[in-house]
């Protein structure tokens, strides 16, 4: 909290917006923003999660309890840690997975991508476009369409659950491929409910996109996984609107994270200008839109989304979209769906430097670990998608509070509320960081 | 609970006392047909699709014996709108929705089955492992009991 005192009916102008526990995003944090005489004096978004040291919790553990171990770092998308995690493996250990393990793989991040956008769609940033505290409170008024959200959510964890074991926490995941792979039988029986949650996305792109949506342009750069052939997923080269096309092997030459005072998860920055960027469904949009399918592109142009997207608070409506595009291809994957003649690929163990970023549904989630010669862990590196989004959201606020000095305080403080959930953060995802200084002086 | 209800298991089997609904569910399995018995866990949202079909239902659930300060075992009946419901898991995510908020939500949005009871257990170690403990046992061996002695009264045994 600020020691400064604001003067009593300062005027529009002098303002404090102090919410100090941030509801509907996953973690702990809170938002403080001063503005003195129009100037905007301090801002933060503050997480106040205490650190959950995983990556060193993986120190001493072997190269294939990653998956399981980093998978607990959220509840939302457990598939993205766990592709990460046994696709840096795999690049490390020259394993290569079949076409029909790949496409498998593929379909099970579709279903991730559906459980964690619908959610968030649907529970919790539709409200405040609605006007509404909560989704329950939205409910009552607003009943069908959240019915039909929950039962598309449904859709999703009904195809987690039978791909990966669970609807949370997978546990059938790992380094080659699965342990199990379902019959083409049991993927089939769910192709008439996703046909029907396919139309409901249709249905819910329109919702969103009616939407009255603040104005708020930023030039962002936007960073995403780019695929040769596919909207991203689980591969790709990590590319930019400003010219950065890399492997994910390079991107530490590219990104960098440092501590701030005011949050326990590290804020990272392009390293050779020390500037926010933008991970995300708006990045990987607007870099990827020529990979959607046909339909998706063409109902993005029924409600005027032919083009880039550069305002945050319609990531609604591209999140929206990126639901219809994730039942889509779900279709597509189990229509053309193969049993594969081996559950995982072999591999002899080995060390060496292993990493991967893959496309969580908030964006790049890269993974990098030092795996020695018997196939232990050395050392863990994981950026997540909300602790690069970090400085961006505060960029976004400051802009927003800005341009709207005039707004009464409590619908600047829901302006403000809401801009940060734009980016549906998991703050327990971006707290898991530990610089451990060990005995011999040395960190790691 | 009528001999059309439908159970509903929550609770996770491998975490202790928290699986006392799913071993209760197991323990009907016998004796009442498997398209009445339902297991779940993780994501209370599945809770809808269910509640849409159903008529009556008999929901089953652990609670923590320290924060309700009952002995372990013990067992509460409760409507969907009982306070001591909110002792039945803790908002461990804003990404997952509590028991009480999803009753709270199936209220709004008008598919709360209409006569809905809740079994609340209340268990004591919510570690890991799969075995119940004795008291947390017994009163479920006691809840089979009771329930395969109300279904025999209604309906002729399966043979």
């Amino acid at each position: 909290m600020s020691n400064r005192e604001l003067p009593l009916n300062a005027g529009l102008r002098t303002r404090r917006v102090n919410v100090e526990y941030l509801s509907r995003v996953e973690g702990e944090g809170a938002l403080f923003i001063d503005v003195v005489d129009g100037e905007l004096v301090d801002l933060q978004l503050r997480i106040f999660e205490p650190p959950r040291f995983f990556e060193a919790l993986l120190a001493g553990r072997s190269f294939t309890e990653a998956a399981d171990i980093t998978s607990r770092i959220c509840g939302i998308c457990p598939v993205a840690y766990m592709m990460s995690a046994v696709q840096a493996m795999e690049s490390m250990l020259g394993c290569h997975p079949s076409e029909n393990i790949r496409r498998l793989r593929r379909l099970l991040y579709c279903a991730e991508w559906l459980e964690s956008h619908l959610l968030h769609i649907y529970l919790l940033h539709a409200p405040d476009f609605l006007g509404f505290d909560d989704a329950l409170t939205m409910a009552k008024t607003h009943a069908e369409a959240v019915k039909r959200g929950l039962r598309m959510k449904k859709a999703g964890n009904d195809l987690v659950r039978l791909i990966g074991g669970r609807e949370i926490h997978p546990i059938n995941i790992r380094v080659g491929g699965f342990y199990t792979t379902p019959r083409a039988q049991a993927l089939r029986e769910h192709l008439d409910e996703l046909k029907w949650a396919r139309d409901a996305a249709a249905e819910t792109v329109r919702w969103t996109a009616a939407f009255e949506f603040p104005d708020l342009q930023r030039d962002y750069e936007f960073v995403a996984l780019r695929h040769e052939q596919e909207y991203p997923l689980n591969e790709g080269r990590i590319c930019s609107n400003r010219g950065l096309d890399i492997p994910s092997s390079e991107f530490l030459e590219h990104f960098g994270e440092h501590q701030v005072a005011h949050s326990s998860a590290l804020h990272a920055v392009r390293k050779a200008t020390e500037t926010a960027y933008y991970v995300g469904p708006l990045a990987r949009y607007n870099l990827n839109r020529d990979h959607l399918s046909k339909a998706t592109r063409e109902l993005a142009a029924t409600v005027g989304f032919d083009r880039s997207v550069n305002n945050p608070f319609q990531s609604i409506v591209v999140r929206a979209l990126e639901v219809h595009e994730a039942f889509t291809e779900a279709l597509r994957l189990i229509e053309e769906y193969e049993e594969p003649e081996h559950p995982a690929a072999t591999y002899t163990v080995g060390g060496g430097i292993a990493i991967a970023g893959t496309e969580a549904p908030r964006g790049v989630l890269f993974h990098r670990y030092e795996v020695d010669e018997d196939g232990l862990i050395r050392h863990a590196d994981i950026i997540p998608p909300t602790s690069q989004n970090q400085r961006t959201i505060e960029e976004d606020l400051a802009e927003l509070v800005g341009n709207n000095l005039s707004l009464p305080q409590r619908e600047l403080t829901w302006r403000c509320e809401q801009a940060v959930r734009n980016y549906d953060p998991c703050i327990s995802c971006a707290t898991h960081f530990l610089t451990l200084e060990r005995r011999d002086g040395t960190t790691g | 609970m009528g001999p059309q209800a439908e159970i509903i298991a929550l609770g996770n089997p491998w975490r202790r006392d928290d699986g006392v609904g799913p071993y209760l569910v197991r323990g009907l399995s016998e004796i009442i047909s498997a398209d009445r018995l339902h297991h779940v866990t993780g994501d209370l949202s599945d809770l809808f699709a269910l509640f849409e079909k159903c008529h009556e239902v008999l929901l089953v659930d652990a609670l923590d014996s320290a924060t309700a300060k009952l002995k372990p075992g013990q067992v509460l009946r409760l409507t969907a709108d009982d306070d001591r419901l909110a002792q039945c898991g803790s908002a461990a995510s804003s990404h997952a929705l509590t028991l009480p908020q999803t009753l709270a939500l199936a209220k709004s949005l008008g598919c709360l089955p209409e006569h809905l009871e809740i079994l609340a257990i209340s268990g004591q170690d919510f570690g890991h492992g799969r075995e119940l403990t004795p008291a947390v046992r017994r009163a479920a061996d006691r809840l089979i009991g009771e329930i395969r002695r109300s279904e025999e009264a209604t309906c002729p045994p399966r043979l």
